[in-house]
């Protein structure tokens, strides 16, 4: 701490040491995990420096799901919407990770298959868009299918 | 390979265009590079950006390359005018061996830790939850159609998460993608997020060493640089691509400006920042008028020893950048139907909130007590700050700590208002509560070091430089007593 307590009263030194003791022992936990957090950053960034953007999400969503993907972004042009379903469990983010994978395209949320419901169902026959993709948690892949065929399946699950 | 080079152009243009806005303000200019650089980012990001929003949404510029460029040299060009000289800066007192340890030491944490979040950053790709469902997303959108007001956007029935959450950030991810001319690499835009974090350690360390002194200073840099929550942190931290470190970053930065006897120029800097604060989250808006709230007050304590209008005129002009960027919000958003978000204006009622705030704050407080234990995110940072302010709770009678201790608190109030209007209080701390600290910490990490300092000479050591003449960002705290 230095020398500048030398002339303080006992109460005062016990201050100075208490606060050292307070500081080592932050540092003494913090420094170990800094090092170690560090270390695994310049890992992952030595790892993924030289993938391409495809390689690079690939190696983070999977490359089934990325290959799905990729195939959408074929079949669907940038400029064109689709509609699209949340097929996997509250708070997974499944239809945000598709939709962020197929940006910029806009997307019309259906609703969720969960209790196979879907709260909008109706904007699927009154809207002309012609692909449904069903967004699944990564690294299962989503499902793209054609709309008149999504709502067939749905009329059939509805009538089981 | 070329995202690495785009990511650092883009760091690049913000530092260069920011650097030429420093010169013009005498506080900043005099600063030593890092805290120069640092003041500086966030002003050539918060100039660019800004006026890339204005331009867009007011004129229908496209936000293309050579609109990027052009209101990027703008402040260059200024600079270059003016040709201001920086002042002669004081040859630093001789430093104690321990002293030169230390600042080694801390040093050598902040660059280690910058360097991996950049090293991180160019090379990975988004991968945090926010940064894929809201910041990122807006900036493929808006990218896209080279406007901030998107059809996506602005058509109700596209899913979009947040649609009326300001761009100010989405639009430097624009700024980075369109350098790159890629767009599905979300790699070039990463580390403008990263750039944060030491952005933010030299402006707290350069505020710490004037109002503290050097060894504190230090200390308190060894700190925050050890902090996950301010780096690693997935969700808020420099690591991810969360709006909170931007918005900490600008609410601090414009507060210190405020703070410490501001003249015209750095009253103008200030606006820039807290204009940068309202655009960036909507957190923001609350957030600047609490550092212009506080500014007003460190001018009303300055009345008795200048003249009025001389102490008043800074934080007049800041207020006017502050109400020119709400008014730009607003226009903005009065074209986008809101959507699949928690609409917290919508709910507030004076009633409800009477009605709600005790058994909600029943229910948040021990929750946030929790995420502040948590050692992912704070190590022992709260133990440490709980001993250091009894050991040292003396410390924070030296003025500006209350008027940074309200800083340091209006995040939180702004945080335990929503948790009152919101269903489901328990959820929203989980997620929100580290975010809302995260916000306090350019005024929260001053205050520590206050206390650190305290504790460490209880008899009120000889620390901060003489109060004589003016000194950039410096102790000439207004109202203050000298160190």
């Amino acid at each position: 701490m230095g020398p500048s307590g030398m002339g303080l009263s006992k109460a005062r030194k016990l201050r100075a040491v208490l606060c050292a003791a307070a500081l080592a022992a932050f540092l003494a936990t913090a420094l170990p995990v800094t090092l170690k957090n560090s270390a695994q950053h310049f890992a992952w960034a030595r790892r993924n420096i030289r993938l391409s953007p495809a390689e690079a999400r690939r190696d983070l969503l999977g490359a089934a799901y990325m290959q799905r993907i990729e195939e959408i972004r074929r079949l669907i042009p940038e400029h064109e919407a689709y509609f699209l379903v949340d097929g996997g469990v509250r708070g997974d983010g499944s239809a945000l990770w598709a939709r962020y994978e197929l940006a910029p395209r806009p997307a019309l949320l259906l609703g969720d298959l969960r209790g196979k419901r879907l709260r909008h169902l109706r904007w699927a026959r009154r809207h002309p868009l012609p692909w449904v993709v069903i967004a699944y948690p990564p690294p299962t892949p989503v499902r793209v299918l054609p709309r008149q065929r999504f709502l067939a399946e749905m009329v059939g699950q509805r009538t089981r | 390979m070329s995202h690495v080079l785009a990511s650092f152009l883009a760091l690049a243009l913000f530092s260069g265009t920011g650097w030429a806005l420093t010169s013009l303000v005498p506080t900043l200019r005099g600063l030593p590079g890092a805290p120069r650089w640092g003041y500086g980012y966030l002003l050539g990001l918060a100039w660019t950006c800004i006026a890339l929003y204005a331009l867009s949404h007011g004129l229908g510029v496209p936000l293309r390359l050579p609109a990027i460029l052009a209101v990027a040299t703008v402040p260059i060009v200024i600079a270059l005018l003016v040709r201001t000289r920086s002042p002669a800066r004081q040859r630093p007192r001789e430093r104690s061996p321990w002293t030169r340890f230390l600042f080694v030491l801390a040093v050598s944490f902040a660059a280690l830790v910058s360097a991996a979040l950049l090293a991180d950053a160019v090379a990975s790709p988004e991968s945090d939850w926010d940064g894929r469902m809201t910041w990122t997303m807006q900036a493929r959108w808006i990218r896209e159609a080279g406007t901030v007001d998107p059809p996506v956007l602005r058509e109700k029935r596209w899913f979009v998460s947040h649609p009326q959450y300001p761009v100010l950030m989405p639009l430097a991810q624009v700024v980075a993608l369109e350098i790159q001319g890629q767009a599905d690499d979300d790699r070039a835009a990463r580390p403008l997020y990263a750039a944060f974090f030491p952005a933010l350690l030299s402006i707290l360390y350069a505020a710490c060493r004037r109002w503290l002194g050097r060894r504190t200073a230090c200390w308190v840099l060894l700190v925050a640089a050890n902090l996950p929550l301010l780096s690693f942190e997935g969700e808020g931290g420099a690591r991810s691509s969360y709006g909170d470190l931007p918005l900490a970053c600008f609410y601090g930065a414009g507060l210190l400006l405020l703070l410490f006897r501001p003249r015209l120029p750095e009253g103008l800097a200030a606006g820039l920042l807290l204009a940068a604060a309202v655009l960036t989250k909507n957190e923001g808006l609350p957030l600047c008028l609490a550092a212009l709230g506080v500014g007003a007050w460190s001018a009303f304590l300055r009345v008795r020893r200048q003249p009025w209008m001389r102490a008043a005129a800074p934080v007049v002009l800041a207020a006017l950048a502050a109400a020119a960027a709400i008014g730009l919000l607003h226009s903005w958003r009065s074209h986008i139907p809101n959507r699949e978000d928690e609409m917290y204006l919508a709910r507030f009622s004076l009633r409800r909130l009477a009605a709600t705030f005790l058994p909600q704050a029943r229910i948040a407080i021990p929750l946030a007590v929790d995420r502040m234990l948590a050692r992912e995110q704070w190590g022992l940072f709260w133990p440490l700050a709980l001993i250091l302010a009894v050991l040292g709770g003396r410390g924070l009678r030296r003025p500006p700590a209350l008027r940074l201790a309200i800083a340091a608190a209006a995040p939180l109030a702004v945080g335990l208002l929503a948790y009152t209007f919101h269903p489901d209080p328990a959820y929203m701390v989980q997620v929100t509560w580290n975010r809302m600290l995260l916000h306090a910490a350019l005024p929260l990490l001053l205050l520590l070091g206050a206390c650190l300092r305290r504790a460490r000479h209880p008899k009120g050591a000889p620390a901060g430089p003489p109060s004589s003449g003016r000194r950039p960002l410096g102790v000439q705290i207004s109202g203050g007593a000298p160190p």
